[in-house]
């Protein structure tokens, strides 16, 4: 059996493993869960077209521009730590005390400071757990690099600059790809839950407004679009990508 | 006297073991030195402190000229190209493209790596790396190339173009020291050979092949293989 097809065929196995389970689970509660069946026709029914389309968007947007900011960060705050040891170390230490803050942490600070209708912290909360992953994954990548290589750069008369376009930067590009799908992925669902505790829409929003309206049907049936949307995202995006990255690799 | 490299009691220490102990050598301008010796006596090491990249703890290390280093590992950047890993050190220099592409041609036809030029050295064959680590120290036109075990696993055909490759360097007056596993790899091009004993590395021997007949030199060659056997 051709690799893909394996892949395809256990994706899909699993995918009504999970309407298996969702099912039994609502049995279970005697139908207070709503099983599968249910919650897709309340979807086709109540839910339209464009609500989908806005606040899927929102969170797309709150995701990836959180994790744009953080790897910009990522990147500037890799950079510092080739320039000299001390920076390496404190950086290295700064960035497992980041790695700490829980997401409920960078939430509550960010509404206090930004307030609940404001579409500021989703984005910043996002960039807050993006961004210790990133930098992880960065420094990793640049440690990665044989300083033989390194040494012989320099034989050849590389500068620091030259040093990091032609050497550090590219032997970081497989590790910062893989660090960029775990972060992408822990983005998106770090986004629906700071939506959730604001009022300016997205993914998370509608999930905890059908919930506080005790709408389980609205409930699942935006839970079950979030973890599509992160399946398709991973597959269909972020693992082409990283197996194109790999020829970067020794 | 016309030395390029001189190296005067060196000595190398790794977390306090001794590595190389009081080595003395000397290199004129042109000449091609050869240097042989078992497996981790130093050779590496001391190729690595002419070259600059290593430090000497003890001992005067006097290079006059640009160096070139052939590394035993080739040292190929896994995201470069063949092509692109050759013209490493022209492209550091800000070379015009023009020159850079007559150099590569040149070199790429010399060493047989024409068909080679694009793939990544993970594609490529042990040899073809080899070649390429090789091409990327000829492109920079260095008047000193230190070479670490050019010839180990390249096969006769590019052992002997390559062979050619560095009789034409040394015609051209370029200083070459070779460092090598078998002293018949040296035969067709060294002009004095050291060995390497120990440990701790020290130079342990000399034999001067300057200005012997082909027949002159073969005969020494096989009289000091009979002395160091193991090799
Ligand atoms: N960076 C280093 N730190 C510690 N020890 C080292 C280092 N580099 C080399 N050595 C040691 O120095 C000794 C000489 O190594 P070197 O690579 O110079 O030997 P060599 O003669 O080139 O060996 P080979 O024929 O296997 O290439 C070895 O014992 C090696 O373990
Ligand atoms: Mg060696």
């Amino acid at each position: 059996m051709g690799n893909r097809l394996r892949d395809s065929l256990s994706y899909t196995i699993n995918f009504f493993l999970i309407l298996l389970a969702w099912q039994a689970l609502s049995s279970a509660s005697r139908g207070i869960l709503p099983g599968p069946v249910e919650t897709l026709q309340w979807m086709v029914s109540k839910e339209t077209l464009s609500s989908i389309a806005y606040n899927t968007l929102i969170t797309l947007r709150n995701a990836v521009l959180g994790f744009s900011l953080a790897l910009i960060l990522a990147i500037s705050t890799a950079l510092l730590s080739r320039l000299n040891g001390i920076l390496d170390s404190v950086i290295s230490s700064f960035n497992v005390y980041v790695q700490s803050i829980s997401a409920l942490i960078w939430i509550l600070v960010f509404l206090v400071l930004f307030g609940f209708k404001s579409p500021v912290p989703p984005i910043l909360v996002t960039t807050g757990i993006a961004y210790p992953i990133l930098l992880s994954s960065l420094l990793g990548g640049i440690k990665s690099v044989d300083h033989k290589i390194v040494e012989l750069a320099e034989l050849f008369g590389a500068t620091k600059k030259q040093l990091f376009s032609h050497i550090y930067i590219p032997a970081s590009i497989p590790y910062t790809i893989a660090g960029s799908r775990a972060a992408l992925g822990a983005a998106l669902r770090i986004s629906v839950v700071a939506e959730a505790f604001g009022s300016s829409g997205g993914i998370g929003y509608k999930l905890t407004y059908y919930f506080d309206l005790y709408n389980y049907k609205g409930m699942m049936a935006w839970a079950l679009l979030l973890v599509v949307l992160m399946v398709l995202l991973d597959k269909l995006v972020l693992e082409p990508v990283e197996k194109w990255s790999e020829r970067w690799l020794p | 006297m016309n030395h390029t490299i001189v190296v005067r009691g060196l000595y190398k220490e790794y977390n306090s073991q001794t590595i190389l102990d009081n080595v003395n050598l000397e290199v004129e301008k042109g000449e091609t030195l050869g240097i042989v010796g078992p497996n981790g006596i130093g050779k590496t090491t001391l190729l690595r402190i002419i070259a600059g990249i290593e430090h000497p703890t003890r001992g005067e290390v006097n290079v006059r000229g640009k160096v070139g280093l052939v590394p035993q590992d080739d040292l190929l950047l896994p995201w470069k190209t063949i092509k692109d890993n050759i013209i490493l050190g022209l492209i550091l220099h800000n070379t015009p493209r023009g020159i850079i592409e007559e150099k590569l041609r040149r070199v790429a036809s010399l060493l047989e790596l024409e068909e080679h030029l694009s793939k990544y050295p993970k594609n490529a064959s042990g040899g073809t790396r080899r070649k390429a680590a090789i091409s990327r120290a000829l492109v920079m036109d260095t008047d000193i190339l230190l070479l670490d075990e050019p010839y180990a696993g390249l096969d006769l055909k590019i052992t002997q173009s390559l062979a050619g490759v560095l009789n034409r360097l040394k015609e051209r007056g370029v200083t070459l020291v070779i460092v090598s596993h078998k002293l018949w790899e040296l035969a067709s091009n060294a002009d004095r050979i050291i060995f390497m004993n120990g440990p701790p590395g020290r130079v342990d021997g000399e034999i001067d092949l300057r200005g012997l007949s082909e027949e002159e030199r073969i005969a020494r060659l096989l009289g000091e293989a009979r002395r160091y056997t193991s090799m």
